[in-house]
């Protein structure tokens, strides 16, 4: 990593001495203010199993704040640089009771880029170009919400991230921490992405993709991809844990393997794997000769994808519960907004959305293995919990447990299949903007401030129930 | 640590701001400053690991803000930083658990609509998001009681620049309607204390009668609009565990809870449970007065020089019994005069008197509590009257310098793991100072 930041140092460096003084830069900046509530959370997990330190979602507020700079410059004919850096209101989430009153609000800071590109052809449509360093990838352009599989959440467990205006739909914050292949001919695009993993432990693994794109008609776009996840470990044993002995994991290593019972056979989980994505766009105005209307409306676009494309043992038994398929449709808004799109996702895994299972110890690279790296279909604090002979699960205490989308309600283990997602958008005066969605989507509420991050927040989506929601507001602007 | 004047810096860089931001294009301003100083008495309890005595203050930061006039009616402006601050050594036994650490900050984030011509005429100014918000400029550290501060209990903090010497500002939303010399703004403010969220609804009114002479009011109905009413107006059914960790055990030994008030006969055996609510009414009264205008505003002094202001309000308009019984007891008061230098530089110095005989502690009400904390100050009626003496310039167009010396609201958290919400000025002896310089661009 070192020595890839000190070769994008010394290129940086180069491409300034050889352009001289006065290096002509683009100022951009953005601030918004969010307010939003919950509408309906159903799930309440009890971590203390008493009604005091429940986490309760029901009518919590949402608020939030945030400002960013991005400074684009131009370092010579070919070169082109641009850093950024803003931050953001975080705070936990509330619940009810005592747990409202350990809540910390605090700014985030994040960079919005911090790259060097060498394009050829024009900067902003470059017939080829590469990028390194930190950059914003969004190779789906209509989502506002739902989508982006490729280059969004883990493989082993097949968790689906995103929420309001999550950094992967907004195109000037950074997702991606590496390099970027671009080449475009014609009507043809397509791209490699080379990405270390910062966020989701175990951290710098290094990750390769490729999308390609065709658009046909002016109307007709349509891609496939695959990301080769954590193709590179920073460290195989943390990304096969199974294979570590009892003593080096401190616990057993029974939660990282399954064992066939018929056969013997052992699966040594990963967190490494393999995704596939195919995605459209259909664009219905010059199909049939519609001016009227705004940019985007009467498109309608989809994206699905494999998470995972090897099964494993029984977690990971079947194929079709990895297929999370999404469809979005601009209703038009006859100029009078940008976009009314809504939104629409399913996705079969029987397990719940929940990170929980990735290890987390409040300690950085390489990462604490504390809990269950590959999920289960309990949270992994509810462990405690079994089936008794009624099919309930229970604890010694003979306190009982629901936990819909997970073996803790077995019956209702679809609930949580069906996503969806409203938003609507309008610019003013070029550079002032506005934003609702009401969804029920994959927002996972910061964590309640218990010391570490675990599934009664944070880690956990919030919504469980095609019945729940949520709605967010924006004002913000930017230039 | 402190300065109203220090961050007012900020407000100058917002200020210059508006006046040469071009149609379209970001203008973009910047300050960066250092704080020091150092608390020379402080009262402790005894063996009270948050003793402050001769404890060295200091932070840094800066921030970077921009601008942007949209078009003939919207503006926007955002600003960010971040500042290096620590925790307060504390007694010897704390001073070995001390670090800094870097906080990132928002100074503002706000769309701003005006009606046209407003900037000449007047007219209708509408605020969304963050912004800073401070209707009393004149108000170096005192005063400023209607928008910060609890209402139960009626703690009083400092005013214009919060404890980092960051500019306070206000998320929320903002009308102002101006006309000729009356303005009225009417805000819609989201609580940033705990319990979160809750919103409240002030109006502040000033009228500018002449040039000599500025009034204004206002009332502040402070979480009218509760986020959560139980954490807000706690019940009957409330339990100390139902607050947050540092709600405290109640004011005093007899009435051993943060929840409610239990009346009790002669004997001490309970007859009623009282219930109130952090939510509650401020009225705030304030003038202006620059008796140079009468005198031609002589071209020797500065435009705010001789200036006599002053300002008042009521904490919490509604009695309860045993700890809020006295209105007389929660309204303070504040006057400030800005001396003459002869434009040598700024000085001025403030006095308050506030005859609260409880406790300065807020932290139990950032933890749900509407009643006053358990006190270990020295004495009743010892803290009632607050001073400061600021001076500042500004030199070479850019460069800020200014001189705090005071016996004020100075909260500084506690030592590690001691967090309290009492003031670090609890005597009449008590006093500190602190020097700061920035420049600003």
């Amino acid at each position: 990593m070192s020595r890839f930041f000190l070769i994008a140092s010394a290129l940086c460096l180069s491409a300034v001495l050889s352009h001289g003084e006065g290096i002509p830069y683009e100022v951009h900046g953005q601030a918004w203010s969010d307010f939003g509530r919950i509408g309906k959370a159903s799930d309440f997990l009890l971590p203390g199993g008493t009604s005091d330190v429940l986490l309760d979602l029901n009518g919590n507020p949402i608020l939030s704040m945030g400002a960013q700079f991005t400074v684009k410059a131009s370092l010579g004919e070919n070169w082109e640089g641009a850093f950024g850096f803003g931050a953001h209101k975080i705070s936990h989430a509330l619940g009810h009771g005592q747990k409202s009153f350990l809540t910390i609000s605090m700014f985030q800071n994040f960079l919005t880029e911090s790259r060097l590109t060498w394009f050829s052809g024009e900067k902003e449509n470059p017939n080829f170009s590469i990028t390194a360093g930190s950059f914003p990838y969004k190779y789906h352009a209509n989502v506002q919400n739902l989508g982006l599989y490729l280059f969004r959440g883990p493989v082993y467990p097949g968790a689906l991230m995103g929420g309001f205006q999550d950094f992967a739909v907004d195109s000037t914050k950074s997702t991606q921490l590496g390099a970027k292949f671009h080449h475009a001919m014609g009507n043809f695009s397509h791209d490699i992405i080379l990405n270390s993993e910062r966020e989701l432990p175990p951290t710098f693994d290094w990750s390769l993709g490729y999308v390609a794109k065709y658009k046909a008609f002016d109307a007709l776009e349509f891609g496939a991809g695959a990301n080769f996840y954590r193709l590179f470990a920073y460290d195989k044993k943390l990304q096969t844990p199974g294979k570590l002995t009892n003593e080096e994991l401190q616990f057993e290593k029974a939660r990282y393997i399954e064992v066939d019972s018929a056969t013997g056979d052992t699966v040594f989980f990963t967190h490494k794997g393999i995704k596939t994505m195919a995605m459209f766009s259909l664009d219905f105005k010059p199909l049939f000769g519609i001016e009227s209307l705004s940019r985007d409306d009467l498109k309608l676009y989809g994206e699905a994808a494999i998470i995972g494309v090897q099964n494993y043992g029984k977690t990971y038994g079947d194929i079709a519960d990895r297929i999370p398929v999404m469809l979005g449709f601009n209703l038009p808004t006859f100029k009078w907004l940008d976009h009314i799109a809504l939104e629409v996702e399913y996705y079969g895994s029987p397990y719940r959305n929940d990170l929980v299972r990735l290890g987390n110890n409040n300690t950085v690279a390489p990462w604490t293995l504390q809990k269950h790296p590959i999920p289960s279909p309990k949270p992994a604090e509810n462990a405690d919990y079994k089936i008794d002979a009624n099919g309930n699960w229970k604890n010694a205490q003979g306190d009982t447990i629901k936990v819909n989308g997970t073996g803790l309600a077995r019956e209702n283990v679809s609930v949580d299949n069906l996503k969806w997602s409203l938003y609507l958008d309008k610019t003013i005066s070029n550079h002032i903007h506005f934003i609702a969605q009401v969804a029920n989507d994959h927002y996972r509420p910061r964590p309640i401030a218990t010391g570490l991050i675990d599934a009664t927040g944070g880690t956990a989506e919030a919504f469980s129930e095609a019945s729940n929601w949520y709605f967010m507001l924006r004002a913000g602007y930017f230039f | 640590m402190l300065f109203k004047n220090t961050i007012a810096i900020a407000a100058l860089v917002s200020a210059s701001t508006f006046a040469a931001t071009d149609t379209q294009k970001p203008s973009v301003h910047g300050a960066a400053w250092m704080q020091f100083g150092r608390i020379e008495n402080s009262y402790a309890t005894p063996g009270s690991a948050n003793n402050y005595d001769e404890n060295w203050l200091g932070n840094y930061g800066g921030l970077v803000g921009t601008t942007f006039q949209v078009d003939e009616n919207w503006e926007a402006g955002l600003g960010l930083g971040s500042i290096l601050v620590h925790l307060p050594r504390g007694s010897i036994s704390s001073a070995d658990i001390w670090y800094p650490f870097w906080v990132g900050f928002a100074s503002e984030a706000r769309l701003t609509y005006s009606q046209t011509s407003y900037a000449d005429k007047g007219g209708l100014q509408l605020n969304l998001g963050i912004f800073p918000y401070n209707y009393n400029s004149d108000s170096k550290n005192l005063g400023l009681y209607l928008l910060k501060g609890n209402v139960y209990p009626g703690t009083l903090v400092p005013g214009y620049a919060d404890l980092f010497g960051v500019v306070q500002s206000r998320a929320g939303a903002m009308g102002r309607y101006k006309i000729g010399g009356l303005t009225n703004d009417l805000l819609f403010v989201v609580e940033e204390d705990k319990p979160l969220y809750d919103i409240s609804i002030a109006d502040v009114v000033t009228w500018r009668v002449h040039s000599s002479f500025e009034f204004g009011f206002g009332v502040n109905f402070y979480r009218a609009i509760a986020a959560d009413p139980d954490a807000t107006s706690p019940g009957t059914d409330c339990r100390k565990e139902k607050l947050g960790p540092y709600s405290g055990s109640g004011p005093t030994p007899e009435q051993d809870n943060p929840c409610f008030i239990v009346e009790k006969d002669a004997l001490g055996n309970p007859t009623d449970t009282l219930t109130g609510s952090l939510a509650g009414t401020k009225l705030m009264a304030r003038f202006r007065l620059d008796p140079k205008v009468w005198f031609g505003s002589p071209e020797s002094m500065g435009g705010d020089e001789l200036v006599f202001y002053g300002e008042t309000a009521v904490i919490g308009v509604k009695d309860y019994p045993i700890f809020y019984t006295d209105i007389q007891r929660r309204i303070p008061v504040m006057m400030g005069l800005n001396l003459p230098t002869w434009k040598l530089f700024n000085l001025s110095v403030e006095g308050e008197f506030y005859a609260s005989k409880n406790s300065s502690d807020n932290l139990p009400a950032q933890n749900g509590s509407w009643l006053p904390g358990g006190t270990t100050d020295p004495g009743t009626g010892r803290d009632d009257w607050k001073w400061s003496v600021n001076a500042s310039r500004v030199v070479l167009g850019n460069i800020f310098l200014g001189l705090q010396v005071a016996n004020d609201h100075l909260r500084l958290g506690g030592t590690h793991n001691n967090a309290t919400g009492q003031e670090a000025m609890r005597t009449p002896q008590d006093w500190y100072w602190a020097f700061k310089t920035a420049f600003f661009f």
